[in-house]
């Protein structure tokens, strides 16, 4: 029998852009497209207005008259683009499905190819419109304005930069995959942790005297040879190079510019390689757990629970503990602390807000932290439970037990974990007064219970399955993200608002006592919204039953 | 040229080694398949069958061993042998947000089919695997049973020589169980050599030509099927099963906290 031959690269590329695309397609409720096309282009508008503002930026008379604000920009913008990509997956704890080896076993393509023809498809999705944004709206202002000696080259480089995103986007992603799939992943990020934190305590912070200077006399007061030394800093590193390399097209130098382009091809190629071999050791790995012994830790929490709900909770709190995506949640708050302080952002915070500096950061690192953990799980409080929902209902327990379990041990994780942060900021920044401290902790007693009772509603009306394993990504639906986004954005006002109120003074105990306030109506409001989850989850126990415990 | 004697094989393990970290799952391994065959392939729980499926599908490569799928070194040229191959895994991961029509034509393109035929193959396996009522809702608003029959559809598209199913029949109902068991019958009757797991060894007793049992990653014995049962002085697989395996007794088991046992309210039917 003769068989037709095996696809070439391009025909992959071809079909797994086409999977996402269909993939995308029926993300919607039901079989609504149409909505699936209006959520797409609904979150990628950011992109345009992005897009536009650094086009007409850099159209703008100071910036094109100038010789040093272009190529500062264009190279920030390089920077910027390149580190959010990189971080995104560990700030969203995303976990590609693409990337789950096994899914493609049968078929005819290499793990390489599927890498690489993945990755490249990955550059067409949603957050890439608007991650590019900014960049691509700027790069575009930056050639109408100058002539380009080969425009053709600029495309080079702009593919080849976004290859290298991609790349190294892979590589924090397998990296971070991998290091949650150890039994021992608490220690090892705990001591990656301590390890970044002792690294960053010898890097000297950025020098933001500039600031302060002009906030004094003025932008005129500005030393220009900071944003010069700025740009060509921004320019030597490999994401930079794009930046630059445009730079070198508007002054006729395209030899310079193709140099630029191999060592954007370069790098990226370095990251594919090192994605790859992090990918193919994930995937090695996830066969077997390991010899079949008694695990020496293998303690039974359970022998000592005293009542039946305690011992729900106690499952509740093992299950969020051995949970790797809340270790990887709980462990981005203070990374973000250490690359504030790195990046000298406290400084630009207490320029731009004076006194209430400290309280905003503090503030919102806490709440950020409550936020992902409360968030994450309680938006779709049954979806690690799979079968376990069927015993749940099949043994002689009140199901709304179940519930208040688990609220009540993802919103203690949530002020546990705000509690900690707001500790190492503390201590870390050397900031932060006793008030700052009482404000950001009634902040984040105002967001939990909203969150939960958000939660509980969602998790009754959007019921999905979410996989452990870290193979799967799983993805809420988007009406249920955007409902929970206005949720934490409600339960957030009053901080915002009062720390509004007391301006650049800094807050007050007042302020902390009117946030408190507002934390216990939030209190009250989940008290009372709690009943009526309860008799849902009564009603809709069957629908969460067939959504949780799907294939 | 003389053909060697693993030209008749379908499948030619032999010395197959699987280490994941300080568990060996395979541990010397011989699989042989002849061409043609339906093969029961047969042992408890954690015994390496999924493994050494996952090896000869390419998914894990072997620690030690040689693997020879239809004449061609599946470890050198995998992407030959993949042509040629269909796979039903165990855990079946399927594309949940595409639908049934859309799962096949994909898989389809990805062997190579040019579009018409990818559809019409779609169309064809939808029908025979009775899931043409399905094909334009989404994967994961299928059952069970009808996730293993589109999974069987997906991995005949490209009509493979030989198809590999680990557990096809876990966790599915009777009718469905029916469809799958005539499907395979129909590819066997046409030569393709087809390699089944299953605990459920009536299905193995009923379908099977040759079979073949292994433990802790080694092969107990294969074989035809009436060389198994003649060579055991069995009439069935479960029985050479039985007789291979150490299976556990539950004859003398206790519940000390059911305190003494009464005589049974209903006399239990003693097992034939």
């Amino acid at each position: 029998m003769s068989r037709p031959a095996v696809p070439g690269f391009f025909r992959h590329l071809w079909l797994l852009w086409g999977l996402r695309f269909n993939i995308g397609l029926n993300q919607g409720p039901g079989k609504s497209r149409l909505l699936a096309v209006g959520s797409f282009l609904a979150s990628s508008a950011p992109g345009v207005f992005f897009g536009l503002f650094f086009f007409a930026l850099m159209r703008l008379k100071p910036v094109v008259e100038s010789d040093v604000w272009p190529y500062f920009i264009l190279n920030l913008l390089c920077f910027v683009t390149f580190s959010v990509w990189v971080t995104w997956p560990l700030l969203s704890a995303g976990v590609d499905d693409h990337s789950e080896l096994s899914r493609y076993a049968a078929f005819p393509i290499s793990p390489f190819r599927l890498l690489i023809a993945s990755t490249v498809a990955s550059l067409f999705e949603p957050r890439a419109l608007v991650f590019y944004a900014p960049l691509t709206g700027a790069a575009l202002g930056f050639a109408s304005v100058y002539p380009l000696w080969a425009p053709w080259l600029a495309v080079v480089l702009y593919v080849l930069f976004a290859l290298l995103c991609a790349a190294w986007s892979r590589v924090a992603l397998y990296a971070v995959i991998n290091v949650l799939r150890e039994k021992r992943s608490a220690e090892i990020m705990g001591g990656g942790l301590l390890a970044f934190l002792v690294a960053a305590s010898f890097i000297p912070p950025i020098d933001t005297s500039w600031l302060t200077a002009v906030g004094e006399d003025g932008v005129d007061a500005l030393d220009m040879s900071l944003i010069i030394n700025a740009a060509v800093a921004l320019g030597r590193v490999p994401p930079g190079f794009f930046g630059d390399g445009l730079g070198q097209l508007a002054w006729y130098r395209p030899r310079v510019a193709m140099a630029e382009a191999l060592g954007l091809l370069f790098f990226a190629a370095i990251g594919m390689a090192v994605a790859y071999a992090l990918l193919m050791r994930f995937h090695r790995q996830s066969g077997r757990a390991g010899p079949q012994q008694k695990d020496a830790k293998d303690k039974n929490p359970f022998e000592r629970t005293r009542t039946r709900f305690t011992t729900l909770v106690t499952r509740e709190a093992l299950d969020l503990w051995r949970n790797p995506r809340a270790r990887l949640l709980a462990s981005v708050p203070f990374i973000l602390a250490i690359l504030l302080k790195l990046l000298s952002g406290r400084d630009l915070f207490v320029f731009l807000l004076g006194g209430s500096a400290d309280a905003w950061l503090m503030g919102g690192l806490c709440i950020y932290g409550a936020v992902v953990i409360a968030s994450t799980f309680s938006q779709n409080t049954f979806a690690y439970d799979g079968q376990g929902f069927a015993a749940f209902l099949a043994a002689p327990l009140d199901l709304a037990d179940v519930l208040r379990a688990k609220n009540q041990v993802q919103g203690a994780a949530a002020l546990g974990m705000a509690l900690l942060v707001a500790v190492f900021y503390r201590v870390y920044f050397g900031f932060g007064t006793a008030v700052d401290i009482a404000c950001a902790l009634a902040a984040v007693v105002g967001v939990v219970p909203i969150l939960m009772a958000a939660g509980n509603f969602l998790s009754l009306y959007f019921p999905v399955k979410f996989h452990a394993s870290l193979k799967r990504r799983d993805k809420v639906p988007l009406t249920a993200s955007m409902l929970d986004i206005v949720a934490a954005s409600v339960g957030c006002m009053p901080f915002g608002w009062a720390l509004k109120l007391a301006g650049k003074d800094g807050p007050t105990w007042q302020s902390a006592v009117m946030i408190a306030l507002c934390a216990g109506l939030n209190l009250v409001i989940y008290r009372g919204s709690l009943p009526l989850a309860l008799r849902l989850l009564d009603r809709r126990r069957e629908a969460i039953l067939q959504a949780v415990t799907r294939e | 040229m003389t053909p060697s004697p693993s030209d008749d094989l379908a499948v030619d393990a032999r010395g197959l080694l699987k280490r994941f970290g300080g568990f060996t799952a395979l541990n010397g391994l011989d699989l042989q398949i002849p061409k043609g065959a339906f093969y029961a392939y047969l042992g408890p729980n954690g015994a390496g069958k999924s493994t050494s499926i996952a090896l000869l599908t390419g998914v894990y490569g072997p620690d030690a061993g040689t693997i020879r799928m239809l004449g061609v070194d599946a470890v050198k040229k995998p992407m030959e042998v993949k042509r040629r191959v269909g796979v039903v895994p165990e855990e079946l991961s399927l594309f949940e947000r595409l639908t049934g029509r859309q799962y096949l034509t994909f898989c389809a393109r990805m062997y190579g089919l040019d579009g018409d035929e990818a559809a019409a193959r779609a169309t064809e396996l939808l029908e025979l695997t009775e899931l043409t009522y399905k094909a334009g809702s989404l994967v994961s608003e299928y059952s069970k049973g009808m996730r293993r029959r589109l999974a069987i559809a997906a991995a005949l598209i490209h009509a493979p020589e030989l198809v590999l199913l680990d557990e096809p029949f876990e966790g599915i109902d009777v009718l469905a169980a029916g469809v799958i068991r005539e499907l395979l019958r129909e590819l066997s009757r046409r030569g393709v050599t087809l390699l089944l797991t299953t605990h459920v060894l009536e299905i193995a007793d009923r379908l099977a030509t040759h079979a073949g049992i292994i433990q802790a990653g080694r092969m107990l014995d294969q074989g035809p099927v009436s060389s198994l049962l003649q060579r055991y002085d069995c009439s069935s697989l479960e029985a050479v099963f039985e007789k291979l395996i150490a299976v556990p007794s539950s004859r003398n088991a206790r519940l000390s906290f059911y305190g003494e046992a009464p005589a049974p309210v209903v006399p239990l039917r003693e097992p034939a």
